[in-house]
């Protein structure tokens, strides 16, 4: 494959085939708490990407000197200190945007999507591909929380963007319930077009999840048919 | 009117402010270990445990720490490192002195540590400080809300292993199965929370 | 017994500690430039507030951290803007209160973030506040559904009560702040 081909690959690959909040169902918690309107969808969904891209080519860079032993702590201090950096400058340019993401612009440190892509892609791979990969998910993310942010908004207050489009609120669409009910749904979708595309389809939260290997026997409970590393790998070549 | 204010926190934390169904955290745990009631009720007994002791170290630290030196910005690096080194370090203690609890929670507590929801607790409890004005919140209080949240992700946990059983045995359409049926399920458990709000406010007044 | 090997414990330690300091000080310098921003959005946010319920003042005295003094042109005083916060539905909910001789010239909710947006996030718009124009500073202010027959009553955003009432409890505060340090003090 040429060179140009595999990168452009690692970059698209994050936003359809691998989305994370659709294919791979990681960082959930955001993706229900701050739908309620496009405008934060898009605020938190930059915000998410700023630090996966930073902390991707920081965890690459630093790849062959971070001992094996204190790996995770390390991700997670890098991954902290970009979250609280991203966090006071959009509290400084952005203050509205800060008042409505409150506690989830903090809790992006403890986002699976982040640590799974240190853990999983960073650690393994050169700078350059590593900064790709994280743009590329950081869009994915991006791209699924506006989707559900434009559906909640129209359809709970009946604006998008804040411009009034439809006559009717249909208020349980911005209320907890209809964040669960929305994000099934189009779960249900891409689903639909998986299995349509031949695809596999991921059914429980566990499989992408970084912290997978060490409960995978115990806690989660196991699919069907649990995907191999090999698997994984063939399928994000 | 300590009791009572007490009282108010810990039934606001398991009810109105349910973290899993009203304030979205926890949600990977909350979908992927409700399956069955028995890992169900251990994964929630060991994020209670671990938020009551994440809360009863990170509130000292902040406000006698970090907020005098103005250092308040780096509560959310050293939150998350503290919350890893503790659960670290529970799991060590677990396993050498009280091997029979290790058996049962050990499991789930690598797990914890990416748990937003322990992370949110240990920031809202502290946010909680400056915004109630009804009675002064104390150290006290501040545990009694983690407890609290624990408590009402066992709640939510529990119930949802109980709704999810049901759907075990539903026809469902195929392209609903798995998760996209188990979110809609939880979306009608969040509706029945929904239900709960201003309770605790009419239940013990405080003013 | 093993022996521990210090080349195993001390690289990982220093290796952490390094990454560690490193990510602390990157934090300190990020602090040390935005901070003056953030400090200026709150005090901009907090002028244009008080300029809001307080429309004929020109300029503001600080009396306390939540008391600020009203002055026009010519350095008399006009009214309060008085600052107080409450407990919301989803967080806190910030009021700014403008009272002028015994009497509520306007209020403006100028935080309520943590509300649900649709239902208590309303309670920020003009429908809602402007209600409070004009009621007396010294009596308890209820919303409709607390209301028994006694003293001033508004009426509460549409299936947003707890708002509603987090709103009234701060616009009380208020008051009862406005009744202790300053009407008693001008007499």
């Amino acid at each position: 494959m040429a060179e140009k081909k595999s990168l452009w690959s690692e970059f698209t690959k994050g936003i359809i085939k691998e989305n994370p909040v659709l294919c791979l169902m990681l960082g959930t918690c955001p993706t229900l708490a701050v739908t309620t309107s496009a405008t934060n969808a898009i605020g938190m969904g930059v915000a998410a990407t700023a630090v996966l891209v930073c902390s991707n080519a920081v965890i690459s860079l630093l790849r062959k000197v971070i001992p094996d032993k204190v790996r995770i702590p390390a991700y997670i201090t890098i991954i902290a200190g970009f979250v609280t950096i991203v966090q006071m400058i959009v509290k400084a340019f952005a203050p509205a945007i800060n008042n409505s993401l409150g506690i989830f612009l903090p809790l992006i440190v403890v986002n699976c999507i982040i640590l799974g892509r240190a853990e999983m892609y960073a650690s393994k791979n050169p700078v350059l591909p590593s900064i790709l990969d994280g743009l590329g998910m950081g869009v994915g993310f991006t791209a699924a929380l506006l989707c559900m942010g434009i559906i909640r908004e129209l359809l709970g207050s009946g604006t998008i963007f804040g411009l009034q489009v439809l006559p009717v609120q249909i208020l349980i669409f911005i209320l907890p319930p209809g964040g669960f009910f929305v994000y099934g749904i189009l779960i249900a979708i891409a689903n639909k077009l998986n299995t349509k595309a031949g695809k596999k389809v991921v059914d429980s939260p566990c499989e992408g999840c970084p912290m997978s290997k060490t409960c995978k026997s115990f806690s989660c409970e196991k699919t069907e048919n649990e995907p191999d590393e090999k698997e994984v790998a063939v399928n994000a070549g | 009117m300590l009791v009572k204010s007490l009282v108010s926190v810990f039934l606001a934390a398991i009810l109105t402010e349910n973290y899993v169904l009203c304030k979205f955290l926890g949600i990977c745990p909350f979908l992927g270990v409700s399956k069955k009631l028995n890992t169900a009720v251990g994964m929630s007994v060991a994020v209670t445990f671990v938020m009551v002791l994440a809360t009863a170290v990170t509130f000292p630290i902040y406000q006698y720490l970090l907020v005098p030196n103005d250092l308040a910005y780096l509560q959310t690096i050293v939150f998350i490192l503290i919350i890893a080194g503790l659960v670290q370090l529970v799991e060590i203690v677990l396993k050498k002195y009280i091997p029979a609890l290790y058996q049962s929670l050990g499991v789930y507590l690598p797990l914890i540590t990416t748990n937003c929801a322990i992370l949110g607790v240990t920031m809202l409890v502290l946010q909680k400080v400056e915004t109630t004005s009804a009675f002064t919140y104390t150290y006290g209080h501040a545990l009694i809300n983690s407890l609290g949240a624990g408590i009402g992700f066992l709640v939510a946990m529990v119930m949802f292993a109980g709704v999810r059983s049901k759907i075990e045995s539903a026809d469902i359409p195929k392209f609903m199965q798995g998760l996209p049926i188990t979110l809609v399920a939880a979306s009608l458990v969040a509706l029945s929370f929904l239900g709960f709000s201003g309770f605790v406010d009419k239940l013990i007044p405080i003013a | 017994m093993r022996k521990i090997n210090l080349k195993d414990v001390f690289i990982p330690t220093i290796s952490l500690f390094i990454i560690c300091l490193l990510m602390t000080a990157a934090l300190a310098v990020t602090n040390s430039i935005t901070s003056t921003k953030i400090a200026e959005n709150e005090a901009q946010t907090q002028q244009e507030s008080m300029t809001v319920v307080c429309p004929k003042a020109v300029s503001f005295e600080e009396i306390s951290d939540t008391v600020f003094k009203g002055l026009d042109a010519n350095g008399n005083v006009v009214g309060y803007a008085i600052s107080t916060v409450a407990n919301g539905y989803g967080g806190q909910v910030k009021v700014m209160t403008g009272i002028s001789d015994g009497e509520i010239i306007n209020i403006d909710v100028y935080y309520n973030d943590d509300e649900t947006p649709g239902l208590g996030k309303n309670t920020s718009n003009e429908s809602f506040t402007s209600q409070f124009s004009g009621l007396l500073a010294s009596e308890m202010i209820v919303v409709d559904k607390d209301y028994s027959g006694k003293g001033p009553k508004v009426d509460a955003v549409t299936s947003s009560t707890i708002s509603s009432r987090a709103v009234v409890a701060a616009v009380n505060e208020a008051t009862e702040i406005y009744n202790k340090e300053i009407a008693g003090g001008e007499q």
